[in-house]
């Protein structure tokens, strides 16, 4: 399989030089193959989004090297960086981020008028992630007069409409109640299965980190566990997840 | 910590807000001492020019607008604050220390800026009974502070202040939790606002008809300085309004979905943009009446030079407060856009093009403005001075003042509001 990240010896230091230094990783090795459906874990402040956000190039690590599709990123200037976020990665976050001064249709079409797309084919794009995502109705709304169910499918359907290599979602279903996070969930692993793209996914949620192939578990900077779901069923491999997560809890307890 | 002393700490910690709120309201304070002053001040002006009834009715009329916007510009003090005492509620916090928060914070502004305040307008009054006195050719008796005008405006400025904390509390009163947190604070965009409160919908481009063609009608009259001063404003009042409300979202709409969908930069500046004018329409309107109907006057007492350089006060008054209140309102809504901003940036924005959005929708905003302010002014002035009414030095004094403060005040708002969303975006 090819590799589209691959992280050497990574980490992240906030206010380096200071007294309020703070590493949130700390010396991390990952590749993440295409195809991938990848589930990062671990307690709040472990570092899970930081991770995230240096693996993207958004945030800039302080040690290590990260490839992308062979490319070092610490390499490329803010252009290609910039380019490379709206080319190859869609984003899905907890809070939506949907720009509210935009139109649902807006929205969904700012990811193609990115990518530099004529006007009519960013009309039949949206229109067709819209009607996939039945979010139609919502078009020539705006973000404000639609629900969270709502918003987070026309999330989905930006980040759908340029058909990225790699899905990186941060908490998605942080928001949606268990009916709205079973579609959300069910959309992203009918992405992977069909149409191979890979999803990096960072939740709190046991639930939503059985969906994935692989489940990273991440601690005070460091990846200490990673499981493989291999040939077990959901049910088995949520409870494997389950095992790893109150085994800190359990601990802390002890102590 | 007790409420006052965190009162203080949030004041500090929000002083680049703060120091906006500061500046507008010694500005208001300082215009109104200098009004207080040549109202009730009988040696402000030469014997031979005492104010008749419509010069001091329009000094009283500046002086209620002042105080007008006042409680505008505490509507966006407060709209900062709207998340804090979101919390506050929350957590249960009784409604006396919610108020004793706002209070704390209110008063201590007011306290800082009465005395500068109070000082610049006696400052202005002597400049403006020395240049009156000049112009006059009657000697300067020299110019005494006036104790019974510092006393009208600390009366004033004090009632004003005593209604502020009316609002805070009727802010507190009013608001629920979830909305004081911020989940409905966009711009409510709905089909209400295509009607008015007749049973019958009124097309948008009827306004800009009505617009156009009343200063087609105008400038053809003969009465000009009357037609423009009645009917003019009138005009401005029932148009200004609906055109920023209603007809240039529509065709900022269409342009969006068809010229600008395939425009990175448009796109996002003319959505910005359609959000900021609707937040200014009612400044907008307040500022074209004002510059029109003191150009008419200053038109009317063209050849009294004392009345002149009142109504010349009068003009520079209302371009400077309701320059700034735009400037300030401006800056408050460009806070909220700190997370879309950050959004654009992730998604693949560079810094560059984002500094284009932010320029480009400055620039956009203040050409509007300007144009749709100074499109009645500008035609009763080139009228009023091929008819020999004014002269055409002083036409284009009046203009270029008022473009000047445009000018320095977009240049203020496109750093804040830049430097604001890069310290987000970095």
């Amino acid at each position: 399989m090819k590799e589209i990240i691959k992280a050497s010896n990574v980490s992240k230091v906030y206010n380096q030089g200071t007294n309020a230094a703070v590493q949130a990783i700390k010396r991390v090795d990952l590749t993440i193959y295409e195809g991938e459906f990848v589930a990062i874990m671990g307690p709040s402040g472990a570092g899970k989004s930081t991770l995230l956000n240096v693996l993207t190039t958004i945030d800039t690590p302080t040690t290590g090297e990260i490839m992308i599709d062979d490319v070092n990123i610490s390499l490329m200037d803010e252009k290609k960086r910039s380019e490379f976020r709206y080319k190859e990665l869609g984003f899905i976050y907890q809070d939506y981020n949907l720009l509210e001064n935009l139109t649902i249709y807006e929205n969904i079409a700012l990811s193609l008028t990115m990518t530099k797309e004529s006007k009519a084919e960013i009309e039949r794009r949206v229109n067709q992630v819209a009607e996939r995502l039945e979010v139609s109705e919502l078009l020539d709304k705006y973000p404000n007069e639609c629900s969270g169910g709502q918003q987070q499918r026309v999330a989905i359907a930006r980040t759908l409409a340029i058909a990225p290599k790699l899905i990186v979602a941060d908490e998605p279903t942080g928001n949606l109640d268990s009916k709205n996070s079973n579609e959300v969930m069910k959309l992203l692993v009918q992405l992977n299965k069909n149409e191979t793209t890979t999803l990096l996914i960072v939740t709190h949620d046991s639930m939503v980190a059985s969906y994935a192939k692989k489940m990273l578990y991440i601690n005070d900077g460091v990846i200490e566990e990673e499981l493989l779901r291999g040939n077990q069923t959901k049910k088995e491999f949520f409870n494997a997840i389950v095992d790893i997560n109150s085994k800190e809890i359990f601990i802390e307890d002890l102590l | 910590m007790n409420i006052r002393r965190f009162s203080f700490t949030i004041l500090k910690k929000e002083k680049s807000h703060n120091l906006f709120y500061m500046l507008f309201l010694i500005v208001s304070i300082t215009f109104m001492t200098l009004f207080i002053n040549i109202i009730t001040d009988e040696m402000i002006l030469p014997p031979t020019m005492n104010l008749d009834g419509i010069a001091t009715g329009i000094c009283m009329i500046s002086l209620v607008i002042v105080v007008v916007i006042g409680f505008y510009a505490y509507n966006y003090f407060l709209a900062i604050k709207l998340k804090l005492i979101g919390i506050f509620k929350l957590s249960g916090t009784y409604i006396t220390s919610m108020l004793q928060f706002l209070f704390t914070q209110t008063f201590s502004l007011y306290l800082v800026c009465i005395p500068i305040g109070i000082l610049l307008g006696t400052g202005g009054s002597i400049i403006f009974s020395k240049f009156v006195y000049q112009i006059s050719g009657v000697s300067y008796p020299g110019f005494q502070i006036s104790l019974k005008a510092t006393i009208y405006t600390l009366v004033i400025v004090l009632v004003q202040a005593f209604y502020l904390a009316v609002m805070a509390y009727g802010f507190i009163h009013r608001h629920e939790i979830k909305t004081l947190l911020g989940y409905q604070q966009s711009k409510e965009h709905g089909e209400e606002a295509h009607y008015l409160n007749f049973n019958f919908e009124i097309p948008s481009w009827l306004f800009v008809i009505i617009f156009v063609g009343a200063l087609f009608l105008l400038a053809t009259s003969k009465n000009l300085v009357e037609n423009f001063l009645v009917y003019g404003n009138v005009v401005l009042i029932v148009c200004i309004g609906k055109i920023i409300d209603k007809f240039i979202p529509k065709i900022n709409s269409y342009l969006r979905k068809q010229k600008c969908i395939t425009d990175k930069i448009n796109l996002i500046t003319l959505a910005n943009l359609d959000v900021t004018l609707s937040r200014c329409a009612m400044l907008l309107q307040v500022l074209s009446f004002g510059l029109l109907f003191t150009i008419c006057y200053i038109t009317a007492y063209a050849k009294s030079p004392g009345d002149l350089t009142l109504m010349y006060v009068v003009y520079l008054m209302i371009i400077i407060v309701l320059s700034l209140s735009i400037m300030y309102q401006v800056l408050m809504e460009s806070r909220t856009r700190n997370k879309s901003f950050k959004q654009l940036a992730k998604i693949g924005y560079t810094k560059k093009e984002i500094t284009s959005v932010i320029a480009k929708e400055v620039f956009l905003f203040y050409l509007l403005i300007v144009f749709l302010s100074t499109i009645y002014p500008i035609t009763a002035l080139i009228l009023f001075v091929s008819s020999k009414i004014i002269s055409a030095f002083l036409a284009i004094q009046l203009i270029t003042f008022f473009l000047f403060v445009m000018f320095v005040t977009g240049i203020i708002v496109y750093q804040n509001y830049k430097n604001m969303i890069y310290q987000e975006i970095e």
